[in-house]
């Protein structure tokens, strides 16, 4: 008995491209500053079946940011789980920032003009040089608190970043995100962005990296209203 | 041997006496050999043969029908049904006898017709099972409601509902086919909230009621088609699915007997079904099997067809 789905938008890159980002009103797919910043549908990676993104960036120590990324902009619901697969193939020391994972605002809905920096889920190094998280919060300007001890992001092997993100402008909105299905930061009872309007963005975005090209592969991308999880099935 | 009872006369007329010429019809529980048996036990063979015996009679005067839990005995022109669901044929026989010979007792003068007068006191008096006899019923009808609980797959959830029954034949064994149809109720698939509705068909082979008392008991087995129609409740993209499953069934039921063709009735049944439908939703993918067991209690009135 096939009930139907919760899944509202998927991107597994099995077209071999990226029109599933592309081919909807607000999404986009794009690096830069160029050409040492790309972005490319491979086999080199995948989660399921048989292509990935493969996003590159070269952020050395010269202070500018580079970046490659996926996004959904506008049109997106006030309240819905956001899922990435993600594979790193080989760990970074990371000087200033290393973003997995964003969502963006505007102040105005209706003004793209409006749009600005919210929440950024970061890569950073634990003293023992492996990967954990970070969450800033561009409002406040500071890094949420994450359960403690921080929790590993594992190299050259598939993980995934699962969020929920309720959009409400009162004591109701939320901001949930776990990794491989372990809760890493629950912001709750605090309004979020100051209008309904979303932007998700699946990124490889950094500066001041060691070694300064980073490769971050994507895969298995979903939106849904209900949690997606390690077990969770996008596509038939 | 019988033949003696009218020794003297010639062979002709020697086999007007066997049994079956006095006694006959099919019955297997009683035979008309036993009846006559215990007939001859409790009444002189002359006095019966002098008032059972109807010259040139070519069927016997007293038929014995076997009606499976209850058998009949016509005597001339009277006949009773006796119930007796256990099928003691000795028992049975028994009956038969203290019945026949009441009624031939009522001869009391030769030339009368057979089984007219009334009775003469032979000094045997029928047990009670006579005296309050309830024909068996050709069919029954029964009608009931439902309270049906679905097991085996995360919470249970019951739900009401309506029965149809019907139980077909006088024979030990009967046929029984009932339609069941229960009310939506909510319930959770794995993560999923559906909205199920359910409707059960079945086919079992009830078995002879014991009695105690009023109250009759008996079982059921047979098997049951589960039909299940469910859709999510809160999926953005929700389907109605449709799904069977194909089990057996096995049910206890209690009849109180009444005089009249109304009686109730209280069943308890339960029905397992192997291979219950798979359930899929995106993204949570497996939801587990539609529940294995079914647990149902039905009460109402069952109507005897005679």
């Amino acid at each position: 008995m096939d009930f139907g789905s919760d899944v509202l938008w998927v991107s597994t890159f099995e077209g071999g491209t990226f029109d599933e980002w592309t081919g909807v009103m607000g999404g986009g797919a794009d690096a830069f500053p160029g050409p040492s910043n790309t972005i490319a549908v491979s086999t080199a990676y995948a989660h399921h079946g048989h292509y990935a993104a493969e996003l590159t960036i070269v952020a050395g120590p010269d202070g500018s940011q580079a970046n490659a990324g996926l996004n959904r902009k506008g049109g997106l619901p006030v309240e819905a789980y956001y899922s990435a697969w993600y594979d790193l193939p080989r760990t970074i020391s990371v000087g200033t920032f290393w973003i997995l994972f964003k969502f963006r605002l505007r102040t105005d809905a209706a003004d793209p003009n409006t749009e600005n920096e919210f929440y950024d889920l970061e890569l950073v190094n634990a003293p023992d040089g492996s990967l954990t998280l970070q969450l800033f919060d561009h409002r406040s300007g500071l890094n949420v608190p994450l359960v403690s001890p921080p929790v590993v992001v594992p190299v050259s092997e598939w993980f995934q970043i699962e969020a929920f993100y309720r959009n409400a402008q009162d004591d109701s909105g939320r901001l949930t995100i776990w990794l491989n299905d372990q809760q890493v930061v629950d912001v709750n009872g605090q309004p979020m962005a100051p209008t309904p309007w979303v932007e998700w963005d699946a990124v490889n975005v950094g500066e001041n990296l060691t070694p300064s090209t980073a490769v971050v592969a994507i895969d298995d991308c979903a939106i849904s209203l209900s949690r997606v999880g390690l077990k969770g099935i996008i596509a038939e | 041997m019988l033949l003696l009872a009218a020794s003297g006369t010639a062979a002709a007329q020697s086999a007007r006496h066997e049994p079956g010429l006095l006694i006959g019809g099919s019955s297997e529980c009683p035979t008309p050999g036993l009846v006559w048996d215990r007939l001859v036990a409790i009444v002189p063979r002359d006095v019966l043969l002098d008032r059972l015996q109807q010259p040139g009679g070519a069927v016997a005067p007293v038929q014995i029908v076997d009606l499976g839990t209850s058998f009949r005995v016509i005597a001339g022109a009277r006949n009773r049904d006796f119930v007796e669901e256990a099928r003691d044929c000795a028992k049975r026989a028994q009956f038969a006898a203290v019945f026949i010979a009441v009624v031939a007792g009522a001869n009391t003068t030769a030339n009368a017709p057979p089984f007219q007068s009334a009775p003469a006191n032979t000094g045997i008096t029928a047990p009670a099972v006579i005296s309050a006899p309830a024909p068996t019923p050709r069919a029954r009808l029964e009608l009931g409601a439902v309270a049906s609980a679905a097991l085996g797959a995360g919470d249970a959830a019951a739900a009401p509902g309506l029965a149809f029954r019907t139980a077909l034949g006088r024979r030990r064994f009967l046929p029984v086919a009932a339609v069941t149809v229960l009310a939506p109720l909510e319930r959770t698939a794995g993560v999923v909230d559906i909205r199920q509705w359910q409707a059960l068909a079945d086919v079992s082979v009830r078995s002879p009621s014991h009695a105690i008392g009023r109250s009759r008991f008996y079982g059921e087995l047979g098997a049951t088609v589960e039909l299940l129609v469910a859709r999510p409740v809160d999926l953005v993209d929700a389907r109605t699915e449709v799904s069977y499953a194909v089990g057996p069934r096995a049910a206890a039921g209690w009849m109180l007997e009444t005089k009249g063709r109304l009686a109730p009735f209280l069943l308890i049944a339960a029905a397992w079904f192997p291979r219950p439908p798979d359930r899929f939703a995106l993204p949570a993918g497996d939801l587990g099997r539609a529940p294995a067991w079914n647990i149902g209690a039905t009460a109402g009135v069952s109507w005897g067809l005679l």
